[in-house]
């Protein structure tokens, strides 16, 4: 995975949450690149870190998050280092968001074309005029019909699909360079799931911009991204690409977690677990993190593994690859 | 929006017509106003005399009858004590109550708002610690020894400003108002400021809640991540966001600054209708407070017409039906 056309390359990422009851370390040691154009699914449980990945990735990190180490170097520069001014020219132009939540991702008391038009006017210095019409031009891009005359409408006056497509475009406004997507489709109805998903896979193809799907859908990464990295306890445990990672996975929490993917021959079995819960990241025991749930753990576990490759495309934080 | 403007029209008089049956019978059962008007050694037939002159031998419907007959041509009844009509009574002080009483909100505000906003957005800061105690004071000092404490200091030692009146008016309209003048404003800064303290307090504590808990918002990120900068996010967005219990809080308490301004009127000697109506319910002067009364209630009812208004303004999911 290295070559000239890398635009993201993540190395040692650790933000870490400096509570009342301990330090959360949410990220901690996180290695990843992405190449132009690429579409990268981050899977993994509630709170293995992929969302806190994502916002550190825009440093987005809200008290009492801080960003402790490591960078973020996109496009050649290391964004965490960049002064926040910059930062800002950044976000929303180069580098863009999509939340989870539709219902709650726009500001509910202005129009859904005003929200469109002032990001347009920050980035590019547009008239009011030539935004509106842009912004009438994006809402058409996402599928919205009627586009005109919807830019008039509220936030509530559309549905959770409808809302989504105008995050996306808003999001794509600007042909950014890396779309970080946090549970784009969670929220919806299992129908819009597929349509939202596959017209953002359209844009992002059509403007060469490389994506991060944070997701904890197997089967929606296998659907849409071309490489695939799986974090566990705030860090990555596994990345490869696409086929490598689903047809031979080699930690034993991907294994699991491709297991428990409902299968269409074996009806009527039951779904494979993966037995226990995900530690507290708090005080984080020394060696593997999976190593109490893990079928095949052993002495050599106590040592943290780091990722390192195990075939072309393909690495695993395992000291037991290939012995299951 | 026109059946929503008829309809708080006819709520509104239905209000206004129980405002003046509940003030009515308590002051038909809180006393003789006959005894106040006439001097200890009246004979009874000078009683009965003026009793009949005022109208007062009459059963309470009866007398209740003919004021509301009279109230719905405008007509108040005449001041027992000033012998006239209570209606131009009030009228003529209202400009001065209400003066003050904006003026008072007005400073609130323009204090309150950027305080509770400061306060949410920088918790941890110096002036927010400064804020937030202050607003406790606020809340607690009663207003007439804040009153005081500010004629001491500004009138008495300093010699700023001055402690009592409403200093010179120009007229605007036919109305007296002080603030046009600059006599007249600083007449005006002690007593609006009194006034204006503990509601400054409240729009701070509310103003803060509000924001600390949109800052949390997902949409709050969603526009930090499109570029914007964080002025434009606080100023605008979270903002428009919270505004409607704070239109709601202000629009409550412009009514209530209004109705108990008589304290500040009192320490300050403003020329406003506390004063009259301190008076008036000392002598029983029924048609006086009565007239007063309705007023306050005309008010607040419109302000909370204006209030609603500015809901569906501000907030696009509320309809007005």
């Amino acid at each position: 995975m290295s070559g000239a056309d890398v635009i993201l390359e993540i190395k040692g990422l650790k933000t870490h949450f400096f509570t009342r009851r301990g330090v959360v370390k949410a990220v901690d040691g996180v290695d990843f690149s992405l190449r132009r154009g690429e579409v990268m699914g981050l899977v993994g449980e509630s709170g293995a870190g992929k969302s806190i990945t994502g916002f550190s990735i825009l440093r987005l990190i809200d008290e009492p998050g801080r960003i402790v180490d490591g960078e973020v170097i996109f496009e050649g520069r290391d964004l965490l280092t960049v002064p926040e001014a910059e930062m800002r020219r950044l976000r929303g132009d180069r580098l863009a968001m999509v939340f989870q939540d539709p219902q709650t991702s726009l500001d509910p008391v202005f129009t859904v074309g005003s929200q469109i038009v002032e990001s347009l006017v920050f980035h590019q210095s547009l008239s009011p005029s030539q935004a509106g019409s842009r912004a009438a031009e994006l809402l058409r891009a996402v599928g919205i019909p009627d586009a005109e005359k919807r830019l008039a409408a509220y936030p509530h006056q559309f549905s959770g699909g409808m809302r989504q497509r105008v995050v996306v475009a808003i999001a794509m406004a600007q042909n950014p360079a890396l779309l970080v997507a946090d549970e784009p489709t969670t929220a919806l109805d299992v129908t819009i799931q597929a349509q939202v998903l596959t017209l953002m896979r359209r844009l992002v193809r059509n403007h060469g911009t490389a994506m991060i799907l944070i997701t904890h859908n197997m089967a929606l990464v296998g659907q849409f991204c071309d490489s695939i990295a799986v974090m566990y306890a705030g860090q990555l445990i596994e990345h490869g690409t696409k086929e490598k990672v689903i047809r031979d996975p080699q930690h034993p929490y991907t294994q699991g977690l491709i297991r428990s993917i409902p299968g269409r021959q074996e009806r009527c079995r039951r779904l494979d677990q993966i037995p226990g819960m995900m530690p507290n990241l708090i005080d984080l025991p020394p060696g593997c993190p999976f190593r109490p749930r893990c079928p095949s753990a052993g002495g050599d576990c106590v040592q943290r593994p780091l990722l390192r490759p195990v075939g072309l495309d393909h690495q695993a934080a395992c000291w037991r690859r290939n012995r299951p | 929006m026109f059946a929503f403007i008829l309809r708080r029209i006819y709520q509104s008089v239905l209000v206004l017509f129980c405002v003046s049956l509940v003030v009515f019978a308590i002051l038909y059962l809180s006393g003789d106003p006959i005894q106040m008007l006439l001097p200890a050694d009246a004979s009874q037939e000078q009683i009965d005399e003026m009793r009949r002159h005022l109208g007062l031998d009459e059963p309470f419907w009866a007398q209740y009858l003919s004021f509301l007959r009279n109230a719905l041509q405008g007509d108040m009844g005449r001041s027992f004590t000033f012998n006239q009509p209570a209606v131009k009574l009030i009228l003529e002080r209202a400009p001065a109550t209400l003066e003050l009483a904006v003026s008072a909100m007005i400073l609130a505000i323009l204090l309150g708002i950027p305080a509770g906003l400061f306060a949410a957005v920088k918790p941890k800061s110096w002036l927010t610690q400064i804020i937030m105690s202050g607003s406790l004071f606020g809340i607690s000092l009663p207003v007439f020894w804040m009153g005081i404490m500010l004629i001491m200091v500004f009138s008495v030692f300093l010699g700023w400003l001055p402690s009592s009146g409403r200093g010179q008016t120009a007229s605007f309209g036919g109305i007296q108002l002080g603030f046009l003048t600059w006599d007249g404003c600083k007449h005006l800064l002690m007593p609006a400021f009194t006034l204006a303290i503990h509601q400054v307090a409240m729009i701070v504590r509310l103003v803060r809640a509000g924001m600390m808990e949109v800052m949390l918002q997902d949409y709050i990120k969603f526009l930090r991540a499109k570029g914007l900068s964080e002025r434009r996010v606080v100023l605008v967005h979270a903002l428009k966001n919270i505004m409607i219990p704070v239109v709601t809080i202000i629009g409550l308490q412009t009514g209530y600054t209004i109705a108990f301004a008589i304290v500040t009127e009192s320490i300050f000697a403003w020329p406003g209708m506390g004063k009259l109506v301190i008076d008036a319910i000392h002598s029983l002067d029924r048609p006086v407070i009565l007239a007063y009364l309705l007023v306050v209630a005309l008010m607040f009812v419109f302000i909370n017409f204006m209030v609603d208004l500015t809901y569906s303004f501000l907030d696009p999911r509320i309809r007005l039906k």
